[in-house]
């Protein structure tokens, strides 16, 4: 691509390029930085203020769709976790310890906890205030803990939920004078002697590559989805993931997918807060179940809601299922309450109405739908994966296996600022780093090559058989043995005869190629550390270990790249002792 | 999924193909107008209709089929 058609796309690029004296484009065609962040949600928008303020002199963000507006932090209701003065230090980590199964990295979990009223306040400064939930509350509890609370209904400006705090966070990321990079799909990081030195991508319009020089590069491009039924997730393809394993890095919880629930037809957001109002889970002949399954019922932690909406269809009391949002106070109040949450769930309920659906009158047909996959890179205590200078952020990074209402916008945001300072701490140390020119040739080749008129399969067919591989409860929710070595086996067979001959007519499905990569990969890791972890516990359910198994698993599996496509393994004990919160029954 | 573009209102100003999470958008340079070029993998998210500038754009709730756990 050529400077001219990048200014077109990123009129902001050329701002900053600009503030950077144009020097941002060396005459090679690489984008010279010092920190190149790839994806822009909370993580990445939080990242890069960080290091704009640590004084990190050019910070660059990369994002396959919008800076900023497209994320899944953009198309979240908002509310988030943060830990007031007046909260206790010691019982919320032990209460994220415990909903977490003793898997959190507490070491982790406590920084990000102690910096969150600091975020809380610079938000507020900024302009993003926080609202009233409709019971009159300021801050609300979180479904999974017992202590935590989260703020909710943020707005700014005209814009209301995650969206406003998304653009608050963009608003002063451009006052920071940050390169963008909208439209574009990092592909690879390259390295200088096993240090991340930068990134090759493609541009997803016209299909040229894309060459970052960075001295460092924090990835916060989000999870994987496997194009679940959850809303709004399917843009959300495993490609940090990929990026992290592909440059060595360790991956961590991998085994732990969550799976919410949703309409089979539409998209929702909100069951958890509908649930604790009164919506209730039914069998198909309109009995709710959830009693028998979890003291907390309906309210109960939705891997427990899940598994038994599984149970049920086994005992034959579906499909379908029924999720009732009719009962007082959701059928009266609840469509107002979710219409506060603004944004595409406001305006998914007028939709549905305007269609003569009111979603709040009678029982729902409701399914499981997988949101997303809880592992990624695991980092030092500084944010940083096992490759120098490569760090994780967001949802790319993994700390705990668990997910909670306003405990992964915590998440983002937190590891996304301290991300941020750990790089610009990084950088005052760290030299230049040196690319290869062939090693760029190669890369950039790899990036473009499936671009050839698909003379070869469609990118649509893998992203389809890996979701129809996924999907099945046995896979995803129920899990044994004989479910998932099959499905590893035909995730394999894709991977082996499929992803090489993968090809694109046009630079949309050029980086559709790149997803259907990304999310094998994803496929195939949460499969192998599924079939590692003989017990259950959190999201992770085996039908034939049901228990949660402290003496054994206390433990965390860990996949990384070995040589000639391997994946190798290892099991790192949770450093229990010398974590402030322990489970209480002997280990 | 995208109902409609309102091509007497869509100014051509690329806000929804640079929006978009999943690329759905191009510009016809002939027409003059956005078009939704992939539209089946549009994930029904409303981002392009929240983000039009001009009201152009028009999604229905209905998601396209999807598998389903049982």
């Amino acid at each position: 691509m050529n400077r001219r058609e990048f200014g077109k796309i990123t009129g902001a690029a050329a701002a900053a390029m600009t503030a950077w004296g144009g020097k941002a484009l060396a005459s090679d065609g690489i984008f010279e930085t010092d920190l190149l962040i790839v994806g822009s949600g909370f993580a990445g928008l939080w990242a890069a203020i960080a290091a704009r303020e640590c004084g990190v002199a050019r910070v660059a963000i990369v994002d396959k769709a919008s800076i900023g507006r497209s994320s899944m932090s953009s198309m979240c209701a908002g509310a988030t976790i943060y830990r007031f003065p007046t909260d206790d230090p010691d019982e919320w980590v032990l209460d994220v310890a415990q909903a977490n199964h003793f898997l959190s990295r507490q070491d982790l979990t406590s920084r990000i906890l102690d910096t969150s009223y600091g975020r809380y306040k610079k938000l507020e400064s900024w302009g993003v205030k926080y609202g009233m939930a409709p019971t009159g509350q300021t801050r609300l509890p979180s479904r999974g803990f017992k202590r935590l609370k989260m703020s909710v209904l943020p707005t700014w400006r005209n814009k209301r939920g995650g969206a406003a705090v998304s653009s608050a966070l963009f608003e002063k990321v451009k006052e920071l004078k940050t390169l963008l990079f909208p439209k574009t799909m990092i592909t690879e990081i390259l390295l200088d002697h096993g240090r991340a030195a930068g990134a090759v991508g493609v541009d997803r319009l016209s299909g040229e590559t894309a060459c970052f020089k960075a001295r460092a590069v924090i990835l916060a491009a989000a999870d994987c989805s496997f194009r679940g039924n959850y809303a709004c997730v399917d843009q959300v393809t495993g490609d940090g993931f990929s990026l992290a394993f592909q440059a060595g890095a360790r991956m961590t919880n991998m085994e732990f997918l969550c799976v919410n629930t949703a309409s089979p037809s539409y998209g929702f957001e909100g069951t958890g807060v509908a649930a604790r109002y009164g919506g209730r889970f039914l069998d198909k002949n309109g009995r709710a179940f959830m009693k028998d399954y979890h003291p907390d019922g309906n309210k109960a932690e939705i891997a427990y809601i899940t598994r038994a909406m599984a149970e049920e269809i086994e005992k034959g009391n579906g499909p379908p299922l029924y999720f009732d949002l009719s009962r007082p106070p959701l059928g009266i109040a609840g469509n107002w309450a979710l219409s506060m949450i603004g944004g595409w769930v406001e305006l998914n309920l007028k939709r549905l109405r305007e269609k003569g659906l009111n979603i709040f009158a009678e029982p729902q047909e409701w399914v499981a739908a997988i949101q997303t996959l809880r592992g990624g890179a695991r980092t030092d205590s500084n944010f940083m994966t096992d490759v120098p200078g490569l760090f994780a952020a967001g949802m790319t990074q993994s700390i705990d296996p668990g997910l909670f209402n306003g405990w992964s916008t915590m998440r983002a945001m937190g590891s996304g600022e301290l991300a941020g300072m750990a790089a610009a701490r990084f950088l005052k140390d760290a030299g230049d780093v040196r690319l290869s020119q062939d090693e760029v040739r190669l890369a950039r080749d790899r990036a473009a090559s499936p671009l050839n008129g698909r003379t070869g399969i469609n990118p649509e067919q893998v992203l389809a058989a890996v979701q129809e591989t996924m999907v099945p409860y046995p896979v995803c929710i129920r899990r044994d043995e004989q479910s998932l070595s099959r499905a590893l086996s035909r995730i394999e067979g894709l991977r082996d005869d499929h992803l090489p001959a993968l090809a694109a007519a046009d630079p949309h499905e050029l980086c559709k190629v790149h997803e259907a990569r990304n999310v094998t990969l994803a496929a195939e890791l949460y499969l192998r550390s599924a079939l590692l972890r003989r017990e259950s516990r959190s999201d992770h359910f085996r039908v034939e270990y049901p228990e949660v198994d402290n003496r054994n698993w206390l433990k965390w599996i860990n996949l990384r790249r070995g040589q000639a496509g391997s994946i190798e393994t290892d099991f790192e004990d949770v450093p229990i002792s010398s974590y402030p919160a322990r489970p209480t029954e002997p280990i | 999924m995208i109902e409609s573009i309102d091509v007497k209102k869509c100014i051509a100003c690329e806000t929804c193909v640079e929006v978009c999470p999943m690329d759905v958008f191009r510009i016809d340079m002939d027409e003059g107008h956005s078009v939704a070029r992939y539209r089946d993998d549009c994930q029904t998210c409303y981002t392009c209709e929240l983000e039009c500038p001009e009201g152009a754009i028009h999604v229905s709730p209905w998601r396209k089929e999807r598998p389903q756990a049982w």
